[in-house]
């Protein structure tokens, strides 16, 4: 009986710790995003590229974030403006993954962001470029959709033997 | 009036107070007498020094139960850079050379100091067990048994 309560506990302690060695602290948001919107010409047409600088964070200290990739969502409450997706090939622990977007859309797909960054077609078109340092944190996201989860021991041990 | 005996419970608790420090004391001997010195050992290395040192980083990177790399406070801040230091080091296949020896030192201090109260705390299990059999035995002989 007390051997049964014994195995008992201890199953419950090792699925426990099971369930805590699983749970990585995944990033939920970006760091110090910067975005320009420029008009640029291409093929005759007349299109806009956005370029997009910023960072997303490994608060994880024995875990890293291997091929990572995922959308960075503009959005105006709860409507998606504009989606840039994004990949990164790791994010070590501790470490800021920086990503560098850059994607040419259409004036129609453009110009609701444009507006939601309190500007406009005609003020664009003059100054000829759009730059936002403070992105409200209400108005971008990020939506991971896939990630692999790996342990740095293993990924360094993987690393060392390779150059070896 | 009916005398309890608690000698069940002494013995209950002199034995897993016990129990735990016999894990601890085996965690605590594990690093001092087989991680540390082979750390230490890698980290004197005259030839080969970068991958001797990778060597160290790569158990040092394995962090000692009482030392883990989750929390840190103000002064375990130069631990975290350390750490994401060295990652990206590794990572990347770069040199470490023996300027940077000093940080993983700085690691192996913190080894060293988890090992450390691994050790204070089987020493206070320890006590601990002695007391319940103490009171384990003087309960015995109370009951008359």
């Amino acid at each position: 009986m007390i051997m049964k309560n014994i195995q008992t506990a201890l199953i419950a302690i090792l699925g426990t710790g099971v369930v805590f060695i699983g749970c990585a602290k995944m990033p939920e948001k970006l760091v110090s995003p910067t975005l320009k919107i420029e008009p640029v010409i291409q093929d005759n047409k007349e299109l806009f590229k956005l370029s997009l600088s910023t960072g997303i964070q490994n608060e994880n200290s024995d875990t890293a974030f291997v091929d990572m990739k995922g959308l960075i969502v503009f959005k105006d409450g709860k409507t998606r403006v504009l989606t840039v997706p994004f990949h990164l090939p790791i994010v070590l622990p501790f470490d800021t993954g920086i990503i560098e977007a850059e994607k040419t859309f259409t004036e129609s797909e453009v110009m609701p962001l444009v507006v939601l960054l309190g500007s406009d077609r005609e003020k664009l078109l003059n100054e000829k470029v759009l730059e936002r340092s403070f992105i409200d944190e209400k108005n971008i996201g990020l939506e991971l959709t896939g990630c692999e989860k790996k342990n740095i021991l293993d990924v360094l041990k993987d690393k060392v033997n390779e150059n070896n | 009036m009916k005398i309890i005996d608690d000698s069940r419970i002494y013995l209950i608790a002199a034995v897993t107070a016990l129990a735990v420090a016999v894990i601890l004391a085996a965690v605590a001997c594990y690093s001092i007498l087989s991680v540390e010195p082979k750390v230490e050992q890698l980290l004197s290395a005259k030839d080969n020094v970068s991958a001797s040192y990778k060597k160290a980083y790569l158990i040092l990177r394995d962090p000692q139960v009482f030392a883990g790399y989750g929390n840190f406070d103000a002064e375990g801040v130069s631990v975290k850079n350390s750490l994401a230091f060295f990652d990206k080091r590794v990572y990347n296949g770069e040199e470490i050379d023996t300027n940077r020896k000093a940080y993983l030192e700085l690691l192996l201090e913190r080894r060293k100091k988890g090992s450390v109260l691994t050790r204070n705390t089987m020493v206070f299990f320890l006590v601990l067990s002695l007391v319940f059999w103490a009171l384990f035995i003087q309960e015995r002989r109370s009951s008359g048994q």
